[in-house]
Parts: structure tokens; sequence; C-alpha cells
């Protein structure tokens, strides 16, 4: 992402009226949402499937993550979906999308990475405000976490002989 | 180092050519003496172009092995050398030898390995010829090109004489020389080509092929010149004077020319690849060699006439008839084009989305009010699926990348396995998915060994039996109807149904009482079964018994067949069956807990309206007895974690739903479903990598209502129910589904032609009209009828289908117009019979086409169900195209 020193172009998105800044590198696209799908048996980080032109992407819950209480969906939100170097095609759904913003590296300060599985990777503190930082990698890296050990009862490999058909 | 795409470029193509090379190679074997001279010249060109490119790329080791073992091959090619089996073992060798570097690269070039040393001399010695000398043009040459690092400074050393010898290394900017040297490289190449097309070339066509080649060197010694490598410059020169002296008839073509053509452009390849040093005397050997066949106008050795199929015999060419050539190396080359697997993909990501899409516009969209619209949403409409389908295509592969393993993997078994068997393969070029033809290939392996090992008998006892003593073993590939037919067949000693009751029995996979009344064809069939073997012992080479049933569901997987045809004494056939296309499939799509999911069609037995059949608890599950057998129930709104777990009580009338009856693996099991959603074509995307672990879904579609829908995998999901309840007992045949059992829809039956009869299910269709024949006006080809409500393009069903036509074409016909956009088309119909229920999941129907929905059967008539819109479609593309 961004390298030492160099600054970096911030998005900032509103949840709850809270801000959080995502590296706008890391940000494929931002979309109106369209209606999405529950995936059964899955962690309820998991928010669901959508359907954007076409392809499929995995909605992950970053409310949840962040420990924001559960809101439901509407269709003014808004739909992140980032970048396949962060994590395979997978968004997340954001009250509104505020303002893009160059920070210079001096402000930006990095947290340690840990295993708590928090999607917060850091935090700019700004003359008149301060936000925290989200990292997609660190959400997916977490929904991968969670997703191997899902509470279903063990399986093999499945043998999932549609997928490989497509 | 080098660029990684070219070297893959260059691992992708040596493997290439070293595949045409081994099949080449056990063609070869085959041949008598006085044939083999065509089929060796695709050999020497394989091993040509390896060795060409492996030199530019500086890969010394391979391209030395290369080299010697083209100059056995020229050697052969003039006779010099006996096609022995001690040589065809020995390219063997090579090619493995070859392949395996080609697999390490690029390590591996730097040392030469002492195994490739052995090789080398091997091949020098072959190609001394069983006159002890060697007379091949090229390997006079052998000694300074087969070591190449020093070939260098031995040239420098050999041409200190001749011309000055400071070793002008021309200050150059490296960019500029790169780019030289990457243009060189691309004419080289060409004139490679062109030089082995020349020498089979038409003495008409000759021109047409000299011009390039003249044009390649000239360009060569344009830009060598231009930077000042005078050595490469005056090479050029020399060559692209030879050609024009060709290309005005003042030098004929022969073989001793073409050979050293092909020297000198073997040692542009080297030059190139060791610029920038260059020096002008480099290539004077080669220089006053030319000149001489310059000035005298024709070469200086007797030559025969140009080598080739088509010019008629000189005194000097045996009298052979060529074998027919399958190809010519123009002509390959330009006529395809290798594109990366990532970007097929993506093209068919797109054309199926476009479908989608497609099919969405014309659900909201409302229909246009004039014909121009009307017309080109049509026509939107008819070029999208067109482009669905092309791009289908450019999945398919010849099933033939399949098969080229197999005359060397046949060859070998048979050597271990002290057979003598011969393999014929037939139909390589149909084409399959790639996908299929991926799954295809454990289960062909898996049977052509069988069929080595314990089909095919050793040479005494077909001997003995009165059989030819070399056994033959078929693979043929062809297409039937919307399916490919794959069959191995063998005439060996064929399956016998006693020996295999008898093992059958004992194994515990079948009771006496089954086996009663059990045709020959159903005892031969129980192989396929878990658990069976007749192999004495297991060997290594076609394993265990598990082989055949893990074929069969194999097989099944990707909605293909097998079928055991055998006559005991005689031989054995396997068939499998397999659709042409894999990405869409039908599918059931069912609500349950609430949310949407997709079944297979595939695996879905039947549905069972839950009211009528009661549902009884089990311990702590539940069974549901259909005519009179058990079977289990599996929640699958709790099993999908939809609803809360252990929820004893079955759902009351009230929220009564239906069964689903699928297959998973041999088990049949019945989901409650809630809903039935209706039934789509779908196409398969596949699942989210982080979803893959939950074990339930199988894929993920988006339905035509925009939103995404999950494919559910049923064998995850009954595994995830738990273990089962029942002790399964497959080999009770159950009866066919009663009619009333089963969930059914009203439809149209009508008969088009004195045969076959449709039906049209009432969901689909729109409106039914009578129109006599004055009322039929023509246009072109295009019958229109005249309605009160307007006119009516009229299309007839075989117009599409294979289908008899309508024999009387002078009375009354039906019109049936379909549900859905107003596009002014009707499907004709001779005749209406009748609106009866037909079931709402259809049987297969012996007609594989789109538009066709399933079959069923009224009365024991065979019923077609069709989607008139879709056939509308068809014929409207056909017609209006």
């Amino acid at each position: 992402m961004s390298t030492h020193g160099q600054p970096i172009t911030i998005c900032t998105i509103r949840l709850d009226g809270q801000i959080y800044g995502i590296d706008m590198l890391a940000i494929r696209e931002a979309n109106q949402s369209t209606p999405s799908i529950r995936v059964p048996g899955s962690p309820p980080e998991v928010l669901g499937l959508v359907n954007l032109r076409g392809s499929i992407y995995l909605l992950l819950d970053i409310r949840r993550m962040l420990g924001l209480p559960e809101k439901k969906m509407t269709s003014d939100d808004l739909l992140v979906v980032f970048r396949p170097s962060q994590g395979e095609s997978f968004g997340i759904l954001v009250d509104s999308l505020d303002e893009t913003m160059v920070v210079p590296s001096r402000l930006v300060t990095h947290r340690e990475p840990d295993s708590s599985g928090s999607p917060i990777s850091g935090i700019i503190l700004g003359k008149d405000e301060s936000f925290s930082m989200i990292s997609p990698e660190l959400m997916y890296r977490r929904a991968k976490t969670l997703l191997g050990n899902s509470k279903q009862p063990p399986v093999q490999n499945s043998s999932a002989s549609l997928e490989k058909l497509a | 180092m080098e660029d990684p795409a070219v070297l893959a470029e260059f691992i992708a193509e040596a493997q290439e050519h070293l595949a045409a090379f081994t099949v080449g190679l056990l063609t070869l074997e085959e041949l008598p003496e006085d044939k083999i001279k065509d089929s060796i010249s695709p050999l020497f060109r394989a091993m040509h172009s390896i060795k060409g490119s492996a030199g530019f790329l500086g890969f010394h080791s391979l391209e030395q092995l290369a080299h010697c073992a083209e100059t056995l091959l020229d050697g052969m090619r003039k006779d010099l050398v006996k096609k022995t089996p001690e040589v065809i073992d020995l390219l063997m060798r090579v090619a493995d030898s070859l392949q395996a570097q080609v697999t390490g690269l690029p390590g591996s070039q730097k040392h030469e390995s002492s195994g490739q040393l052995e090789l080398l001399n091997l091949l020098r010695e072959a190609a001394k010829g069983s006159s002890g000398e060697s007379k091949s043009a090229l390997q006079s040459d052998a000694p300074a090109a087969t070591m190449i690092a020093p070939a260098v400074i031995e040239q420098q050393q050999a041409t200190v004489p001749p011309a000055n010898t400071l070793n002008s290394t021309p200050e150059i900017d490296p960019a500029l020389l790169k780019e030289f040297v990457a243009e060189a490289r691309e004419h080289l190449a060409a004139l490679s080509d062109g030089l082995l097309a020349l020498e089979e070339a038409d003495a008409g066509k000759l021109r047409g092929n000299v011009d390039p080649l003249f044009r390649a060197t000239h360009s060569i010694k344009g830009s060598a010149g231009f930077l000042g490598f005078k050595g490469l410059e005056r090479l050029a020169h020399s060559a692209e004077t030879l050609l024009d002296g060709i290309r005005k008839g003042t030098v004929a073509v022969s073989q001793v020319v073409t050979d050293l053509l092909l020297k000198v452009a073997d040692r542009m390849q080297s030059a190139v690849g060791h610029l920038p040093v260059d020096s002008p005397g480099d290539h004077d050997d080669l220089i006053k060699k030319i000149q001489n066949i310059i000035i005298s106008g024709r070469p200086d050795l007797p030559s025969p006439a140009v080598a080739g199929a088509k010019t008629t015999a000189t005194k000097t060419q045996p009298t052979v008839e060529a074998p027919a050539r399958p190809d010519t190396p123009v002509q390959e080359r330009s006529a395809t084009l290798r594109v990366p697997v990532e970007v097929i993909d993506r093209l068919m990501n797109l054309a199926s989305e476009l479908v989608l899409a497609r099919n969405q516009a014309l659900e909201t969209l409302p229909t246009p009010p004039d014909t121009r619209g009307r017309q080109l949403m049509q026509r939107i409409s008819s070029i999208t699926t067109d482009l669905q389908q092309a791009v289908m295509l450019t999945r398919m592969q010849p099933v033939g990348t399949l098969f080229n393993r197999f005359p060397r993997m046949v060859r070998d078994l048979a050597r271990t396995l002290g057979k003598r068997i011969h393999l014929v393969v037939t139909g390589s070029e149909v084409e399959l998915d790639k996908s299929v033809l991926e799954k295809l290939a454990d289960p062909l392996n898996h049977l052509v060994r069988n069929a080595c090992d314990h089909g095919l008998e050793v040479s005494g006892i077909r001997l003995a039996n009165g059989k030819t003593e070399v056994g033959t073993l078929e693979l043929i590939a062809r297409q039937e109807g919307g399916q490919i037919l794959v069959r191995i067949e063998d005439d060996g000693r064929g399956i016998d149904p006693e020996k295999v009751k008898a093992k059958a029995l004992e194994r515990g996979l079948v009771t006496l009482a089954e086996l009663e009344g059990m045709s020959d064809y159903q005892s031969q069939s129980l192989i396929l079964k878990a658990g069976f073997s007749t192999a004495e012992k297991v060997t290594d080479i076609s394993g265990r018994g598990v082989g055949l049933d893990v074929v069969k569901t194999n097989l099944e997987s990707i909605g293909g067949t097998l079928q055991i045809e055998s006559v005991p004494g005689k031989g054995t056939s396997f068939s499998l069956r397999l659709p042409l296309t894999l990405a869409i499939i039908p599918a059931l799509v069912v609500r349950t807990g609430g949310e949407r999911v997709c079944l297979p069609q595939r695996d879905l037995v039947e549905l069972v309206n839950a009211k009528q059949n009661p549902i009884i608890p089990f311990g702590d599950r539940h069974v549901v007895e259909l005519r009179g057998q058990p079977i289990e129930v599996i929640h699958l709104a709790q099993v999908l974690g939809l609803e809360p777990e252990n929820k004893k009580d079955f759902k009351g009338p009230g929220r009564s739903g239906f069964l689903a009856v699928v297959h998973s693996g041999k088990r049949k099991v019945a989901l409650v479903v809630d809903e039935l959603a209706g039934s789509q074509e779908i196409v398969v995307k596949p699942l989210h990598p982080l979803l893959r672990g939950l074990g339930l879904h199988g894929g993920a579609t988006v339905l035509a209502d925009g939103l995404p829908a999950l494919i559910l995998d049923l064998d995850g999901v009954v595994r995830a129910a738990g273990p089962p309840v029942l002790i399964h007992d497959d080999s009770k045949a159950t009866a066919a589904p009663s009619r009333v059992q089963v969930p059914s829809q009203p439809a149209v039956i009508f008969a088009y032609g004195p045969e076959e009869l449709f039906a049209v299910p009432l969901s689909l269709l729109r409106r039914v009209d009578r129109i006599v024949p004055e009322n039929i006006e023509k246009i072109g080809t295009i019958a229109v009828a005249r309605l009160e409500s307007g006119n009516l393009n009229m299309f007839y069903p075989d117009q599409v289908l294979s289908v008899s036509g309508n024999a009387n074409p002078g009375n009354q016909l039906f019109l049936l117009t379909p549900k859905g956009p107003d596009l002014g088309r009707a499907l004709v119909a001779t005749s209406i019979l009748d609106t009866a229920l037909i079931p709402m999941v259809l049987d297969p129907s012996p007609l594989v086409d789109e538009g066709i929905l399933g079959s069923t059967r009224i009365e024991n008539r065979l019923i077609l169900v069709i989607n008139p819109a879709i056939l509308l479609e068809r014929i409207s593309l056909e017609v209006l195209a």
C-alpha cells in the first residue's frame, strides 16, 4: 500500500455518523447497492451476496467487525468493492462516502498487527479531526478465519462438483 | 534474464513440438523401411524448431540435443541411417530428455549432465549410419555446432586467416541492440519456417514462397549493417543473393540448397544470440558455400529433385506413394491463435452475463411500440444468443489432446505386460468443452489401462483361441445428437457374466434373488459396483477394484453416462456419453426458510407433495414413505441454518411444503422445501472461495430477476445433515412414479406433422389461433398469417427441430403465440389435441435441443414438451439471419 514517507490518499466513509478512512488504492469502486441475499450456513460476519453487473460479490459485515450495532440494509446504502489484492471479489456496505483527502505520512500511525481480528489498521491524527483506518485486507483475513472454523458439522472437502463446471 | 512471458511461450511451444514428435515417432515405428521418408519430415521440423528457439534463448543443452537428433533424423531421411528399434528407442530417449529439460527451465541449462553426454554420443554414432561414414550435409558441421559454448571461440579461431580479424565489438546502445535482436529473431523464425515449406513446395508456388524469405534476409542484412555487425551483414547478404537467384530461377531449389539455407539460418540465429560480438570474417565458410552454388547455378552435388510429396518422381526418387499429408506447415501457422485461458474465461463470463442481462431486459422492458424497435430488440437478442454459443465454442478443444498420450502409454504398457497391442484412434478432431475434457482424463486413463491389463490377452492365449496375435484397442470419439460418444473397445477376453455374478455374490454386493432373471448385460454391469474386482491380484497398473465405480461417478458428475457391452471371448466396449457443454444447467428454484436456492435438475429425482405422503418420525429424524419405500427426510432449512435446529415437530398442513427427492451419491433423500419457485436454466458461476469451506453450496448464479442465488451442493448438504439413518439397499428397483403423486402443470397437447406430438405448458402460452389457408400470405420465404388481431409470422417446428414436416399443407393450421414480448411470431401446429396435466418434472427428451424442456408420456405416447418462445427465437434466427 503506501510507501513509507509517501503521502497516502484516503477515502472517508461514514458508518453511523462515524468517519473511517480507507486507502483509496484499495478501493475498486463504490456503487449504489443492489438487493442482496443471505448465505445460509455462514457466520454473521458474512452479510451476503450481491449482484453487480452480473458478477457476484461477497458482502462482509464491517459493522459487526467494528462492534457497531446492527443495522438493516436499505437501498440508501453504498456498496464499496475492493480490489482483488485485498481479497477476492468482496465489498462492504457503508452509509456514505464522504471525501477523498491526501494525508501526509507523518499523520498516519499504524497499529501493531495482532490476532484480535479487528479491521482497524491505524489512526490518522489530523489538526481538526482524527479517525481510524480500516484495512480491507484485515477484514478479509478475519472472514477467512471465521469461515474456516464454521459451525457446520465437520465436512470433508466437499465434492462441489458444480463449482468446477463454471 | 529472459522475460518470463517469453520463457513460458517457449516452454509451451516446445512441449507441443515434443508431443507431435512423440506421436510421429510412434507412427514411424510401425512403418516399413521404404515408406518412412515422409513421416520423418515432421519429426525433423519439430526438432529443428526446438533447436532454433532454444538457441535463441541461450538454452545450449537443449539446442545441442535437438541438433544431434535433427542430424540423426536427417540421416534417416537420406537413407544413410536405417530405421531400427534401437534408433527409435534412442529418439524416444531424446524426447524424454528434452521434455525433462524443458520442464526444468530455466535451470538445468548451465551444465551438461553426464546422461546428456551419453545421449549425444549415441546420437552421433547412430548418425554415422550404416556406411560408417557421415554424408549428411548437416553432420559435417556437427563438431562446430554441437558444442555451442566453445563455438564462439572456435569460430573466431577458425576464421583468423580470412578477412581482418579485428574483433570489432561495436559500441552499441543496449536498447537498440535489444530491439534489433528481437526483430532479427522474428525474421529468422519466419525464415526457418519458410525454408521448411520451400522444401515441399510445388515448383509453381516457388516464387510466392521465396519472396518472404528474401525480405526477411534483406531486413536482417539492413539492420545488421546499420548497427555495424559486419559478420552478420555479410552472411545475410550472401543468403539474400542466393534467394534472389532462386526467385529468378537461376538457382535450382534442391535439398542441398535448402540444407545450406537452413544452416545459414541456424548460424544467423546463433550469431544473433552472441551479439554484440561480431566480426566480419565470422561466417566466411558458409558464404563460400553459398557463392559456389550461385556461381554454378546448380548445387555442387548431384541432387534429387525437390523432396516432397507433390513433384512427380524423377529418376532418383524411389517410387513410393506418399501417404496423404494431413497438414502443411504454412497453413498450420495461420489457422490458430494462442490465447491465454484467462482471456477465454473472461469472454465466457461476459457472454453469460450478457445472456442474463438480455433475459432480464426481455422481462422488464416494455415492448417497443414500433416495428423498428421490436426488430432491434430481436436483433440484440439473437446476437446475444449467437455470441454466447460462439464463445462456448472457443472453449472447445479437440479430444485428441487427451488421446495423444495413449499411443505412448499403450506401447509402454504392452511392453511391460509382454503383450502385443495395436491402438487405433479415431475421431481425435471431435471437440469437447475444456472442463469436460479435464474430467474425462482420469476415467479414460483408467479404462485404457484396464483394457490393456485385464481385457487383452497375451499373444499365446490369443493364438490358442484362434484370434490374431496382436490385440486391438480402439479409442473412438464421435458426436451423436447432443452428446459426444467416447468409446474404448478391445477385442480381448470379454466379461464373463457368470464369473461376475459369482464374484458379486461373494463380495456381498448382490443377493441370489436379484441375480435371478438378470440379463447378461445387467450382470456385466455389476462390475461397476464399488468393491468389485475380478483381478486375482492387485497390480499397480490398474489398482484395486474400486476403479470402475469411481469412473462412473466421475462421469456422472459431469452429466455423463457409462455403458458396458461385452461378448465373452470376443471383446468389450465401454461407452462414455458426455454432454456438449456444461456451464448452463437446468435447475429447480425452491424456497426454504425464507431464502431461495437452486437444485440442479440433474440431481432431482421427483417432487412429492408432503400432504399426500405421510412423514413418519424415526428416532430424532424423519422418513417419508414413497411407494412403500422409506426415504430419509432432511429439513433443508435447518441444515442450512435458516431455522433453529432440533425442531422436532414437522410442519403441519398449514405450512405444507414439497419434498424434493434428490440423489446424493447412491442415496436418495427427501428435502423439505417450502415453495417451488419454478425451473430455470442457470449460468453456473464459481462459488466465492471463502464460502467453499461451508460445504453447502456448489456455485452461485444470478436469476432472471437479477438477484443472486446459491446453488446447493447436495452431497455437502446431505453430509451436513448427519450420518444416514437408513441402511441403503439400492438394488431394490423402485417403479416409475405414478402420475398422481407428482405435481403437475396444465399444458396444451398438439401435433405437428404426421408423427410427433408436442406439449406447451400453459404458463408459457399466450394464445392459440386457428388459421385457414386463405388467410396465409407468403412474403419471400416467410408465411404470414392475417388475423383480426394483427399479422403473425408463422414458424414451423421442423425449421429448427429434427422432426417430420407437415404432410398436408393445404389444411387449416393452428398458431401458438408464446407469452412474453409481442414479437409477432407464432409456432404452427397441424392440430390441437387436448389440454392435459403433465408433470412439473419431465423425463429427458430423446431429442436434445434448445427449446425442448423434456418429454413425458400420455397413454404411452411420447410427447415432447417445448418452450415456444425459445423455439421461435431460434427459428427466426435461421430465417431472418
